[in-house]
């Protein structure tokens, strides 16, 4: 992973991805999740063998590094239950070690500290082939404002498109 | 009744889910219940098939980053396909486990089990979104860490018998009591309490097909900042002692990206 500090985390088809983000390539990291990838199996280890890597040595074994120093973080993602789609999931999942296993109390509730000093901003695009129910909207702004809260975000933005509407979406 | 309790957890040992998982079917005296894990193909498959036939399903989980690990997704996600498919009715109910104090911070995985139940048609019956869950879950192993203290106690004091050419039973046992044994137990059963007591009722919510509104909990006894203090203590002692790592650069940047 390079260390531009504008990422994209998405898990678009190859056509709509070079749609999007055909104009981005230079300032952006464009993460394909996508693309096989180990999945968090919960060892600890990249917290307290490796801290900071993941013991996966795939291409995503700094994933966390990248998203956790970003300044700006986008997520485009098919919603799955008020959440993340299972590709991109796996990714946030890797992700932990970006942050250190110590907690400090936030808003009233404990949360891991930062290892890398930036704050980032997170714009989450759930989209699906549906209309989503108030419920799947509510959850999914829960669940980035948690996950902000997490990843020490400063501003969180979470937008609702159908796949077919995504172009219009602003990067 | 016929209960599965589906415990979750991706790691391979010292699951915490399995502990939650055995301490609730432990408290369920009646009906048929069994533990059950999806980690091959075979045991989903073997999972399936018992699926038509149970009429409370509990899935047990870990909480990664807010919510339910992306492998317990392809998990539900498969569960959701068949279910559709075959038209099972059933209840589920849920117990989450984070590693943070709060159990409140389960919340997001207890709401997307509630979804997904309904995706499936199942009836989501309540749950327990249980905080601390990685502490609540190691303190299992403090009686077994008193035993072993207790036995290189003993051991000390044989070696000074032999040493003093006086070795018998009376001597070793000399005003011997096990406090550290008794300290590690009472410890372990003081911060499992609210485990303990809000386990046993879901129990036995699960035992009658009741309603088992969502309620959290933590560990008991110990005030947020002890807890801190601990899970400090424990993350070093845990990086010098079982992972061999670097325990001075756990908060810091890795010096290179690849090991």
């Amino acid at each position: 992973m390079d260390k531009r500090k504008k990422v994209i985390l998405h898990d678009l088809p190859d056509d709509m991805a070079k749609k999007l983000f055909a104009t981005l390539a230079d300032d952006y990291l464009i993460i394909n999740a996508n693309e096989k990838a180990a999945k968090c199996v919960g060892c600890f280890e990249c917290w307290l063998k490796t801290p900071g890597v993941c013991k996966f040595a795939d291409k995503f074994q700094t994933v966390g590094q990248a998203i956790l120093s970003s300044e700006k973080l986008m997520i485009v993602s098919e919603m799955l239950y008020g959440g993340l789609s299972i590709p991109v999931k796996r990714l946030i999942d890797r992700s932990i070690p970006g942050i250190t296993p110590f907690f400090k109390k936030k808003r009233g509730q404990l949360h891991h500290l930062q290892r890398y000093k930036s704050e980032t901003e997170i714009k989450a695009v759930f989209y699906g082939t549906e209309d989503f129910s108030e419920e799947e909207k509510l959850q999914a702004i829960h669940y980035i404002e948690a996950m902000g809260l997490n990843f020490y975000s400063k501003q969180n933005e979470v937008i609702f498109a159908k796949f077919d509407d995504l172009g219009e979406v602003k990067i | 009744m016929k209960t599965i309790i589906l415990s979750l957890s991706p790691r391979k040992s010292f699951s915490a889910s399995m502990y939650f998982s055995k301490v609730v079917k432990l408290f369920m005296t009646k009906g048929e219940v069994s533990i059950a894990t999806i980690k091959t193909q075979k045991e989903y498959l073997n999972f399936e098939k018992q699926l038509t036939d149970i009429d409370n399903l509990v899935i047990v989980t870990p909480v990664y980053v807010d919510t339910i690990p992306s492998t317990v997704l392809e998990i539900l996600v498969k569960i959701q396909k068949f279910a559709q498919d075959k038209k099972i009715a059933l209840n589920v109910y849920a117990m989450t486990n984070c590693g943070f104090y709060e159990g409140e911070q389960n919340q997001l995985a207890q709401k997307t089990i509630e979804m997904w139940s309904r995706k499936c048609g199942f009836i989501y019956k309540g749950g327990l979104g249980i905080g601390a869950g990685v502490m609540v879950a190691f303190t299992r192993t403090l009686p077994f860490i008193g035993i072993a203290i207790e036995c290189l106690i003993l051991l000390i004091r044989v070696i000074m018998c032999i040493a003093a050419g006086s070795l018998t039973v009376q001597n070793v046992f000399y005003h011997y009591f096990p406090y550290t044994f008794l300290i590690q137990t009472g410890l372990y059963l003081l911060w499992n309490m609210g485990f303990f007591v809000n386990g046993f009722r879901f129990a036995k919510k699960i035992e009658k097909s009741g309603d088992s509104p969502l309620k959290y909990t933590t560990l008991w006894f110990c005030p947020r900042f002890l807890f801190v203090i601990i899970a400090t203590i424990y993350w070093i002692v845990a990086s010098v002692i079982w992972y061999k790592g670097p325990f001075w650069r756990l908060h810091k940047e890795p010096k290179r990206a690849k090991r």
